[in-house]
């Protein structure tokens, strides 16, 4: 089995669409730290202007004892005002404080990553008979199936979390040379943590799922399709006319356990929304692995 | 024991608008360790599904497919160790290399590297081992197939029609390849529908017809089943000689532009024998030798309307 894993690691990491999609999405990193780094440089003039207009507002906000949000809603008074202040301000600079939001944003395109390297890795398999071949080495098809997904997950994980530091770093130079990084601090830091694994978990999800697919679809396009239909079309629907359903639904458990709190589905937590998005993605597999080894191979 | 087991093999499958199609019917298959096994049929006849069956990659509706004493279904994760298998069209990852599609499946089992170089150079392709597999040719695909089944240095080689889209020069050098690990003590079985390669090359034949085994045993055998040993004669006075023949109690009738003698090759002398003493002589005498093509033909020939 630890073998099976093993070729299956090295499979992946070898695939062309694996290697050219970190080259692109490291690129455009690269490409946005360098647009960010530049735009975020202000001239004298700007930069007195802005300041003024903060201290201004970040005076204001500690006069107000916080702009008349309850005080027990306000942990640290400075900390609240410095981020409102960033929020409220027109500072030019970028401020890395942010970046707790952009990873976030970034959620949602590094889990279609994790979806389109799932379906596409045994959707390939499929469409070059390599299971077939792969069977005639290991005829034990739970095996196969398990070591190909168990590499997939944890190739999606390293890579994902690898993409997400790559973001981070390729943004900071940015905030460090000609933005803020006031707020970069230990909580700073830990929150950030702590998004990029949410993230990472939810990729994995999604990586999982789209494998399944695939292999009960057997293509990467009857995986993606799929996907398509589901997110776009089925979501929206049971949204619309079924609200009390959405609380099932991928979509919004991904949003939930994400940001810790939707106004759709009130009570829930965020462990709620795991553990339903890891059963939903334990039975896909199971359902792939159930269908895989009754599959006749042709 | 037998390497392969097949006893009352049943494939049938349901077809998208009812009914079913049946692929394998009842086929008995015994393959002893050792030599070349040639498996003989015409397109359609099941020999794949066989395989498939054989290699665990289908299920059998019906009966039993055992390899090296372990169910194709069920154990044969057992053997497959020493199974080598080539089925339908060579399966390789085309962004890969050759050699990285050999190395992959090598790492199953943790072959060492040179055992890949070595299957590479058994079928030539260790100059182009480190191309894409998507810029070799169909022959080429092939014998990296051949390698790929190579590489567990397999006791029992099952290998479906592994000459497909190699050139003269490669189809011998697989013939070569087949007869050399068959006399090493393997067995190889090879479904083909190149007779002469398979007449040259196989110690045993099995010939399917419409799922069902309609001759099985060594070539020698299979090829003279239901044929009585014969002669062919080419005379200028073609009548008299029948009746001399006749009259010497040696059969012959008109066979084109031969005469067809019932009688053993071995008592040719009988017919000179019987001419001379008349005055006439043999323009051509030799023996009426049945190819695989003459037998495969007759015995999986439709009888006209018995189609389904």
């Amino acid at each position: 089995m630890s073998a099976l894993f093993g070729v299956e690691l090295r499979r992946l990491l070898a695939r062309r669409l694996f290697r050219l999609t970190t080259l692109l999405v490291v690129a455009m990193f690269v490409v946005g730290g360098v647009i960010v780094f530049f735009a975020s440089k202000t001239s004298p003039a700007e930069f007195e202007q802005a300041a003024s207009e903060r201290e201004a507002v970040f005076e204001s906000c500690i006069n107000s004892q916080g702009f008349g949000v309850p005080s027990e809603e306000i942990e640290d008074l400075e900390r609240f005002c410095r981020e409102e202040t960033a929020a409220m301000s027109a500072d030019p600079r970028f401020d890395y404080g942010e970046m707790t939001d952009n990873l976030t944003g970034l959620a949602f395109p590094l889990l279609m990553l994790g979806w389109l390297l799932g379906a596409s890795f045994i959707g390939a398999e499929w469409h070059n008979r390599m299971l077939t071949m792969t069977l005639t080495w290991e005829p034990r098809r739970t095996r196969v199936l398990l070591a190909k997904a168990g590499a997939l997950a944890l190739v999606v994980a390293v890579w994902i979390l690898v993409l997400e530091v790559l973001y981070a770093a390729a943004l900071y130079p940015a905030a460090a040379v000609n933005g803020i990084t006031d707020s970069v601090d230990t909580a700073f830091w830990r929150e950030m943590a702590s998004i990029a694994l949410r993230v990472d978990a939810m990729s994995v999800i999604a990586a999982l799922l789209g494998f399944s697919l695939a292999t009960i679809g057997r293509n990467t396009a009857a995986a993606l399709g799929a996907g398509f239909a589901y997110l776009a079309v089925i979501e929206g629907l049971i949204r619309g006319f079924k609200p009390v359903w959405s609380r099932w639904l991928i979509g919004d458990n991904v949003g939930l356990f994400l940001v810790g709190e939707l106004n759709t589905m009130p009570g829930r937590s965020r462990a709620d929304a795991m553990a339903l998005l890891l059963a939903y993605a334990a039975g896909f597999l199971a359902l792939a692995v159930g269908f895989f080894r009754q599959r006749e191979m042709t | 024991m037998s390497v392969i087991e097949v006893h009352g093999l049943h494939k049938s499958y349901r077809r998208l608008r009812g009914g079913t199609t049946v692929a394998v019917d009842g086929l008995d298959l015994v393959v002893e360790p050792g030599g070349v096994y040639g498996f003989l049929g015409p397109n359609g006849s099941g020999k794949t599904t066989t395989i498939r069956c054989l290699l665990g990659l289908a299920r059998p509706t019906q009966g039993t497919c055992k390899i090296l004493g372990e169910d194709s279904w069920t154990g044969l994760h057992r053997v497959i160790r020493k199974v080598g298998s080539i089925v339908e069209a060579p399966a390789a990852f085309p962004n890969f290399s050759g050699r990285r599609n050999l190395e992959l499946l090598a790492g199953i089992y943790g072959i060492e590297r040179r055992q890949v170089d070595r299957a590479l150079e058994t079928v030539d392709l260790g100059d182009r081992g480190k191309d894409l597999a998507k810029t070799y040719s169909l022959g080429m695909k092939q014998r990296l197939a051949i390698a790929a089944a190579l590489l567990k240095d397999p006791e029992l080689l099952i290998l479906d029609e592994p000459a497909n889209g190699l050139d003269p020069a490669g189809i011998r050098e697989v013939r070569d390849l087949l007869r050399r690990l068959g006399t090493e003590g393997r067995t190889v079985f090879v479904s083909s529908h190149i007779l002469s390669e398979v007449q040259q090359i196989c110690d045993h034949v099995a010939i399917l017809s419409r799922g069902r085994s309609v001759a099985a045993g060594p070539v020698a055998e299979v090829l003279s089943r239901g044929r009585v040993a014969g002669m062919l004669l080419r005379i200028a006075d073609a009548e008299q000689a029948i009746a001399t023949l006749n009259a010497a109690g040696i059969p012959a009738i008109r066979h084109d532009s031969y005469l067809r003698l019932e009688i053993a090759p071995a008592e040719g002398a009988r017919v000179s024998e019987a001419l001379a003493r008349r005055g006439l002589y043999p323009i051509e005498l030799k023996a009426d030798e049945v190819d695989l093509e003459t037998v495969f033909m007759e015995l999986t020939e439709t009888p006209a309307g018995s189609h389904p």
